[in-house]
Formats: C-alpha cells, sequence, structure tokens
C-alpha cells in the first residue's frame, strides 16, 4: 500500500510541469551554473552579529516552503558556481589531495613579519600581517588552557570543508618567535577606555600574546590564514539574498550546498555555523567582478570553541530553546539534559569532542540556522554521499595537519571524525531512497545503491521500476506495462521505449529495516544518437510534515 | 507548490526560480530560451535590473549603531558620559543617572564621577580618583568623595523580637570622603585599608505610609537619633577570592573579614569598632549546570561602656543580601549572623534558576549568636546572566511570616 501511494505520488509530481516549454533543455543537466553577471556594484554589506542571533532565534526570517532546492540541476547534483565546486565524490581524490585542501604554497615565509593590524577584542588575540614577500595573513593563537586546540581545528576542518565542495582560505599552522614580529607604521590597535584607534605598540604586543599559549620553546603556534582573493563585501546570510548581487538569485535557504552543510557541519561540529563565520569577496573573473562566496573560521569546530574547549551544549542545543528551558525550569533543575552526563577524554589539544554520543539527526549549531531547518531528507542524502566518501586514510592524513605533539589525541581525533561519518552515513544514506548512478547500455538500465555499496545496509529485498514513455515538450508520461520487480541494481528497458526520445522509470526500493526506501525516485534519459543520457534525476521525499 | 513568502527584492528572483522548477516555463517561452544556461542568464539579467544595496532596518540597524560606535564600550569602560541603571540600595526605587569617566596618564589614573537618583527621590553621587593598576596590577590606591541623601530607610524596633508594627521610616543624608590603599600580591588575595570621615545627617522619613522615625522613637530606642557626629573611620580588610567567575561563580570560594574603627570626632560618645566576616563557596555538579552556594556572615560592633552605637550602622538582617523573607533592615542589633543555601541551576546559557534558604539573627550579646530562634525565609530567584556575570536577579523569598518579597538587583546574590 505505502508503495502504491508512493508511486502516486510520484506520478503526480511527473505530471506537474504540463507547460507547453520542455522539462529538460539540450544543455541538461548542467555542470556548471555560470553566474557571472557583472557585480562590480556590489558594495560592503554589514550585518549585526547579534541581529543574526535574535532574528533566527525568535524570527524566523527564512522562507521555511517544504521544497526541493532551487539551485540543483536536472539530475539532483549542485553545478558548479560562485559557492561551490564539486570535488570529492565528483572525482577520484587521494588522500594526501585530501589533506593538502586549498593550500597553494608554504604559509608565512620565516622570518620578520610585520603588523599591520590587531584584535584586542574578546578574549582572542589576533593580527594582521605580512611576511617577507609582502603576503598579508590573518594569525590567531591558541587559548593557554588547551594548546594545539585552536589552530589544530582549524587546520584540520579547513582542508575537509575545501574537499567537500566549498570556497575556504588557505590556512597553514606556523610557528611565531616574539622577536619576529615587528609593528607595521600604520598598525593601530582598538582602544575600548578611549574609543579610539591608535598606534599599536611593543607593550599591547606583549599584552595580547600573554593571553595565547606559548610552547616551552617559547614560539608562540599560530593559524595563518591567507587573505583570501578579492575585496571583502562583508559575510553572506543562510536566508534570502544580496540584493545586490545580481548573480545571487537562489535564496539561500533553498541552496542545496547550504542545507546540506548540517550535516558536514554535524560532522565536524561547526557549531559556529552562522553568518559572521562567511565572507563575501569581490573577484575578477573573465572580465567581469563576481562575487565569491567562502567559509571562514574553522577555529570553533571539532572539540574546540576557539578560545575555551567547546562547551558540552555545542552540537546539543540551541543557545536558546524552550522545551529543555521550560523542562528545566519546572522541574527545578531536576531535568538533567543527557548531553550533560557525556564524559570526554582528556585531550587539552582536542578539547570535548566525542562520537559515542553524537546522533547526526539531532545535532545544533549555536543557534538556528534557515538552510540547515530547510534540508530536506534528498539534500541530507546529497551531502552524506560526501561525508560517506572520505576514506579513514584521508581523515586520519587531514588530522595529521593539526600537528599535536600528542600522538594520543591525533589518534583520538581521527576516530571520533572517522565514528561520526559512519553515523552520518548510516542515517543519511538511509533517510531516502538510496539509489545513484543510473544509465542505459545495451537495453538495461543499471543502478547502484549507495547505501548497500558502503556497507551501511543489507541489499535491497526487492525494487520497483515503473516504466513510462516521457514526453519532453507537455511534460506528460505515458506508462509503459506494468511496473516491474527485479532483485538487482538492474532492470531491462521494455522494447515499446526503446524508439522513445525520453524514457521516465520511478524506482522504489524494498528492505524490511528501511522503511524511508520506498520513496520514490524519479530518473529521465534521453535518446542521444544510439545512446541514452540521464538527464533527470529527482528524489521523491514525503513532504516535511508528514 | 507551495507559495513563497519573500521579501520584495526577493520576489522577481523567487518567481524565476519557481518557474524554473517547475519546467523554466516562463522564462524560457517569453524569451525564446534554447538553453537552461540561457535561462539562468535571463534570471540574473532581470535582477541586475534592480539591484540595491543592503539597508538594516528596525532592531538591525539600532544594533548595528550599537556596535559600529561601541556604545557598550561607552556604558563600561570607555572614557565619556554613561548611563546609569540602578545602583542605589535596595527599597530605593527604580533608579538611573549618569556618570562620567576619564583616564589620565596613560590609562593610569581613573577619574569616575557619577549622580544617580530614584522614583523615591534617593540621591547619590560619587567621585572617585584611583589609580588602580599600580605595580603591575599589585596596587591600588584611591580617593572617593560620596554624598548620599536616602530619605526613606526602614527602622523598626532594635532587637530580634522586633514586630512588623514598629516599622517606620527616617532620612539619612552623609557625606563619606575615604582614602583606600589595596594590595593585591597574588590574584587571589586582597589587603586593603581605608580610612575616611564620615558625616551623617538623620532627618524626617518621606514615606507617608509609616510614621517618621522621630514619631515613634526617642534617642534611647534609636541611639544617635537627636544627634549625628561626624567619625573618621580606619578600616583593614583582607579577601581571599578563589571563584571562578567572581560576577557568576559556579566554583570557588571567597572569604573576607574586615576591622573597622570608628571614632566619634564632635561628641565623643559614639566610638565604637566594627568586625564583618563572610565566608562563600560554590560546589559544582554536572559541568557546574548546577551549583550548591552556600554563605554565612556575622557582623557586630563594640564599643566601650560608655559609648553607644549609632542605630544607623548597627548590623542587620533582613532585605535582599541576608534573609530574603523579609524587607531590608528588618532586624538591627550590635550582633548578626546569617547564612544563605541556593541550590542554582541553569535554564538555559543566559538563565539560572536558585531555590534558596536563608537564616539568621540578630543578638544583643555576642554569647547570643548561635542557631537557636533563628529567622528563616526561602524562595525561588532568576538569574539572567551571562557566562562572566549576573547583571538582572529577581529573587521572591517567603517564609517569614511577614508576607513575600520580591527583590529586584542588578546583579548576583553572591
Amino acid at each position: 500500500m505505502r508503495t502504491l501511494s508512493a508511486l502516486a505520488v510520484a506520478a503526480s509530481m511527473a505530471v506537474i510541469a504540463d507547460a507547453a516549454t520542455p522539462k529538460f533543455f539540450p544543455d541538461d543537466p548542467i555542470a556548471v551554473d555560470v553566474d557571472t553577471q557583472d557585480a562590480a556594484n556590489v558594495g560592503k554589506q554589514d550585518l549585526s552579529d547579534p541581529y543574526d542571533f535574535l532574528e533566527n532565534t525568535f524570527m524566523n526570517p527564512a522562507d521555511t516552503a517544504d521544497m526541493r532546492a532551487m539551485n540543483v540541476n536536472t539530475i539532483d547534483e549542485v553545478p558548479d558556481s560562485s559557492w561551490w565546486t564539486n570535488r570529492i565524490l565528483h572525482r577520484e581524490m587521494s588522500a594526501a589531495e585530501i589533506a593538502r585542501g586549498p593550500i597553494t604554497g608554504t604559509g608565512p615565509k620565516d622570518g620578520i613579519w610585520t603588523i599591520v593590524g590587531s584584535k584586542s577584542e574578546g578574549i582572542t588575540p589576533g593580527f594582521t600581517i605580512t611576511d617577507e614577500t609582502g603576503q598579508l595573513y590573518f594569525i590567531k593563537f591558541d587559548p593557554p588552557t588547551n594548546p594545539e586546540m585552536a589552530t589544530g581545528a582549524e587546520a584540520v576542518t579547513t582542508p575537509l570543508f575545501h574537499a567537500l565542495g566549498y570556497n575556504v582560505v588557505e590556512n597553514y599552522i606556523a610557528p611565531l618567535r616574539r622577536e619576529n614580529l615587528r609593528i607595521g607604521p600604520r598598525a593601530t590597535l582598538y582602544r575600548q577606555i578611549s574609543r579610539k584607534e591608535t598606534p599599536l605598540t611593543d607593550k599591547d604586543v606583549d599584552e595580547l600574546l600573554a593571553r595565547a599559549a606559548r610552547s616551552a620553546d617559547g614560539t608562540y603556534r599560530v593559524i595563518a590564514s591567507k587573505a583570501a582573493q578579492g575585496k571583502s563585501v562583508g559575510p553572506f546570510r543562510y536566508h534570502g539574498t544580496r540584493p545586490d548581487d545580481p548573480n545571487d538569485v537562489f535564496a539561500h535557504e533553498h541552496r542545496r550546498e547550504l542545507r546540506g552543510m548540517r550535516v558536514f557541519a554535524a560532522w565536524l561540529n561547526h557549531d559556529d555555523s552562522r553568518s559572521i563565520n562567511s565572507g563575501d569577496f569581490l573577484i575578477e573573473k573573465d572580465g567581469r567582478r563576481i562575487v565569491r562566496h567562502h567559509l571562514l573560521d574553522f577555529g570553533s569546530t571539532l572539540g574546540s570553541a576557539s578560545t575555551v574547549a567547546q562547551k558540552p551544549r555545542a552540537g546539543n542545543e540551541y543557545i536558546w530553546e524552550a522545551r529543555p528551558t521550560l523542562l528545566t525550569m519546572v522541574t527545578l533543575g531536576f531535568y538533567v539534559r543527557p548531553w550533560i552526563k557525556v564524559d570526554y577524554p582528556e585531550f587539552e589539544s582536542v578539547g570535548r569532542f566525542e562520537g559515542a554520543f553524537f546522533q547526526p539527526q539531532y545535532w545544533k549549531p549555536e543557534y538556528p540556522n534557515p538552510a540547515f531547518n530547510n534540508a530536506r531528507p534528498d539534500d541530507l542524502f546529497w551531502a552524506a554521499r560526501r561525508v560517506a566518501a572520505f576514506s579513514d586514510d584521508a581523515i586520519r592524513e587531514t588530522v595529521k595537519n593539526g600537528r599535536y605533539s600528542n600522538q594520543a589525541a591525533e589518534l583520538y581525533l581521527g576516530d571520533v571524525i572517522i565514528v561520526r561519518r559512519d553515523k552520518i552515513a548510516r542515517y543519511y544514506l538511509n533517510i531516502t531512497n538510496p539509489v545513484v548512478d543510473f544509465a542505459i547500455a545495451g537495453g538495461t538500465m543499471t543502478f547502484r545503491n549507495a547505501s548497500v555499496d558502503l556497507k551501511f545496509a543489507s541489499p535491497a529485498d526487492h525494487y520497483l521500476v515503473a516504466w513510462a514513455r516521457f514526453d519532453n515538450t507537455t511534460g506528460n508520461a505515458a506508462a509503459v506495462d506494468a511496473p516491474v520487480t527485479v532483485t538487482a541494481t538492474r532492470a531491462a528497458v521494455p522494447r515499446a521505449l526503446l524508439d522513445a526520445d525520453f524514457i521516465r522509470a520511478i524506482v522504489t526500493s524494498h528492505h524490511p529495516e528501511q522503511p524511508n526506501w520506498v520513496h520514490p525516485v524519479q530518473v529521465f534519459f534521453r535518446k542521444q544518437g544510439n545512446a541514452w543520457k540521464t538527464v533527470g534525476l529527482e528524489r521523491l521525499v514525503p513532504q516535511r510534515s508528514s | 507548490m507551495p507559495i513563497l513568502k519573500m521579501t520584495r527584492s526577493l520576489r522577481i528572483v523567487g518567481l524565476a526560480a519557481l518557474l524554473l522548477a517547475v519546467g523554466s516555463a516562463a522564462v524560457a517561452q517569453d524569451r525564446d530560451m534554447d538553453t537552461r544556461a540561457e535561462v539562468l542568464a535571463a534570471m540574473r539579467a532581470q535582477k541586475a535590473q534592480a539591484v540595491e544595496p543592503y539597508k538594516p532596518k528596525g532592531i538591525e540597524k539600532a544594533l548595528l549603531y550599537i556596535e559600529n560606535n561601541r556604545i557598550l564600550d561607552r556604558f563600561t569602560v570607555g572614557d565619556g558620559w554613561y548611563p546609569l541603571i540602578g545602583r542605589l540600595t535596595t527599597g530605593a526605587g527604580l533608579a538611573g543617572g549618569a556618570g562620567y569617566r576619564k583616564h589620565l596618564f596613560n590609562e593610569q589614573l581613573l577619574l569616575n564621577s557619577a549622580f544617580v537618583m530614584s522614583m523615591r527621590a534617593y540621591k547619590l553621587a560619587v567621585v572617585d580618583a584611583s589609580y588602580p593598576r599600580l605595580w603591575n596590577d599589585r596596587l591600588e590606591v584611591g580617593t572617593n568623595f560620596r554624598w548620599q541623601d536616602f530619605p526613606q530607610e526602614d527602622f523598626y524596633v532594635i532587637g530580634s523580637n522586633s514586630t512588623i508594627d514598629t516599622r517606620t521610616n527616617y532620612a539619612l543624608e552623609s557625606t563619606d570622603i575615604s582614602g583606600r590603599v589595596v594590595f593585591k600580591p597574588i590574584t587571589w588575595l586582597r589587603i586593603g585599608t581605608d580610612i575616611g570621615l564620615f558625616d551623617p545627617s538623620i532627618g524626617r522619613g518621606t514615606d507617608t505610609r509609616m510614621p517618621s522615625i522621630e514619631q515613634v522613637f526617642t534617642d534611647a530606642g534609636a541611639p544617635g537619633l537627636d544627634d549625628q557626629p561626624s567619625f573618621f573611620y580606619k578600616t583593614l580588610s583582607v579577601e581571599f577570592d578563589y571563584r571562578d567567575q567572581p560576577g557568576n561563580a559556579r566554583s570557588g570560594g571567597l572569604w573576607r573579614a574586615s576591622y573597622g574603627a570608628w571614632d566619634d570626632r564632635d561628641l565623643h560618645v559614639f566610638d565604637f569598632g566594627r568586625f564583618d566576616a563572610e565566608v562563600a563557596h560554590f560546589f559544582p555538579i554536572f559541568d557546574k549546570k548546577r551549583v550548591f552556594a552556600v554563605r554565612g556572615g556575622v557582623s557586630y560592633v563594640n564599643n566601650d561602656p560608655e559609648s553607644r552605637v549609632p542605630f544607623y550602622v548597627l548590623p542587620y538582617v533582613g532585605g535582599a543580601n541576608t534573609i530574603r523573607s523579609f524587607r531590608e533592615f528588618r532586624f538591627r542589633d550590635e550582633n548578626a549572623v546569617f547564612f544563605n543555601v541556593e541550590y542554582r541551576w541553569e535554564a538555559f546559557a543566559g538563565l539560572d534558576m536558585a531555590l534558596f534558604v536563608d537564616a539568621g539573627k540578630v543578638a544583643a550579646d555576642w554569647e547570643d549568636v548561635n542557631l537557636s530562634d533563628l529567622k528563616t525565609g526561602y524562595g525561588i530567584g532568576f538569574r539572567f546572566n551571562t557566562y562572566k556575570s549576573v547583571f538582572l536577579r529577581f529573587d521572591v523569598g517567603s517564609g517569614g511570616g511577614e508576607g513575600t518579597r520580591l527583590f529586584f538587583k542588578f546583579g548576583p546574590a553572591f
């Protein structure tokens, strides 16, 4: 019965596009979204971080329509764009390539570093420096209580987000000697007392460094972030679009790569995944100026909260959440949130990060992220495939980037990332029908089951395939024969369809332990000469409320 | 398809995207486009016609103004004028005022002045000059001038047996000029001394809901009611503070004691000494999400047989900082002891709640300072906080037999 109703949903979805225009254009599926409309007039966008918290916590600013991600192509993938570049899963990536991440050089050159700016606010000191080659870097330190923690987290997480497909900056761990720091003539420091920027002094530098972890050899371990290419025009929001950017046409809460980031953020405990840690940069491309969108600052990932170890709440509960708050209030505190009781190993360089209690579906950032909240099973499945594509070797190789002096800490961190990867894959690869990689050759349609292939589920009991001749102009589909049952991941194309221009197949998977596998996947093929090209794929997932 | 809720700037783009999702029909058809790339390009060209800079509005605009103009720094540490809320004694009513702060000599010398006035016409003026960070933060030297006019302070019969119907009020106007030296050899130890001149004046209370003090009491029942001399005082204090966050402690403790000698410069009948001690400790459980906080305090004054202690400087219990089931200054005498036990729990990151039990008493003789016949109270508290400090608390106390008391304070209980 469930299957029949699911097929009915699929059939009704299939006839939505009844306009007299093609469902598929000749260039579908597009691999690249050419978002290069000239954006020279984009200006600096000033966003308030406290407002971001208030807005997303109490005002629900985004469009919450339960709809498919807007920026996917016709085969349900995210084309390359100013937001995203397909890397892992899209192509082979060696462990070394993943671990290298966005790195193109060797980091700040040894020698004199000239401070050109500084940051005294908050409790994390930081400087903007130029090395002897004139390259600009932002450098940050570890807190004295947790040497190697924040810098290690940044060095490990950055290449993983890069491999996933995001634009990130190059982050290097480097040693700093106090005597190698020089104050540039224009370096200033904001003074809270006078509320003015005044020239930076050696005393200021010493005071800022006193708040940083110092190694036994007298050096300071820093994370040096190479300045992103282009001119900073402020952060992006996780909802709406930039009104000044002509290329920004898809509401961010409906962008697949921002919705799916919920899975990536859960994996790496990026609880600070909010506007303030993003950056838009105006760059020149093909003679035009366009905005490129970056994720910035991974200091609050894994077990690090930059200046202290992650709080136990991190990843488990929003800063403000009504239900546990009220429960705690009315029970006079006798309701104990379960995450409070989680034990963490004592690795100062790792902070609080674990995999045993972690449940990806319940993971939360610091406050609601509208794109994360809009994520549907198809978005989450898309993301989970990418997480699952990281091999153990790639993860361990990447963890080495953290240069942890304690080998046990490095081993533990790698173990936890692997455990969390597996939990994500086991849950999200089975959150919908995990059939992928459809092709027709020799009169047979083949596909794969992503969850079975990675051993996160046993093989399906059977698959049900409903065939139809598809009219690309009208969007109408005419069923051919009754649905057929197959037990392998292949099905013969009905002879009656071999002369069609377009074929549609609706596939459901059936497994006694995987109820979500019955979600239909509809796939479209276009005849190209004597071959068939997969031009469409859509995972028909239940509406959010059902 | 669901109807989108979109801002005006998004509407055109949203519509286009919607069309794209169902087949890119209209855009493609209207402009005779043959490829997906053309459709997407058309959407962007369409938006290019209507781009506009982002303009924050309402709350966001206000918050950006506060951030960009460093308004919070002005309120907390920055030089210049700053507003004040609260800062007056319990019972003063809602108070507000302004201060002016200025750092001089390479930020070593801090000059601070403030004036606060409440709804009940309580007034306070303070001028303070200090070098708070001498000798690498180990030494503080300062001087302070304080004028206050508190026109509705409560007074009851002295002693632990006073009844609520003896409630009167009086006006206390005073000036206090002092100098201080505080030595901080290590971060958790402070040793300080104050010397000063305190000049009080007692007058008719302005709260018409009850009699003024002179209508009920004489100088015999309220020592110092008739004449108020000026006092020269010298105080020595020591403090061990190993709390994790002094403004919102969840672990550690605080021990402090002080002794002051007060000399009546005019009448020579009110010479006395006063000793105050307090111990607090904080026991965290569940990563400091639950805390048992305990505190005990004791005060006594001693005077020569031929001297008396003015009623307005007598130790007391009752009120926001001692026993919260009673009004402020409810019981006064020459000796006082109090205890507070709080079970605190975090409701969420910005709010802690507390169940508390308070107890204490006053006594004429030190020998009577014991655990018998304690005045008690219990209640619940709501503490709005950051990780480092409690900035607002509501405590509701009861159980003392005198009704329910609500205390609204800017700062932690202890």
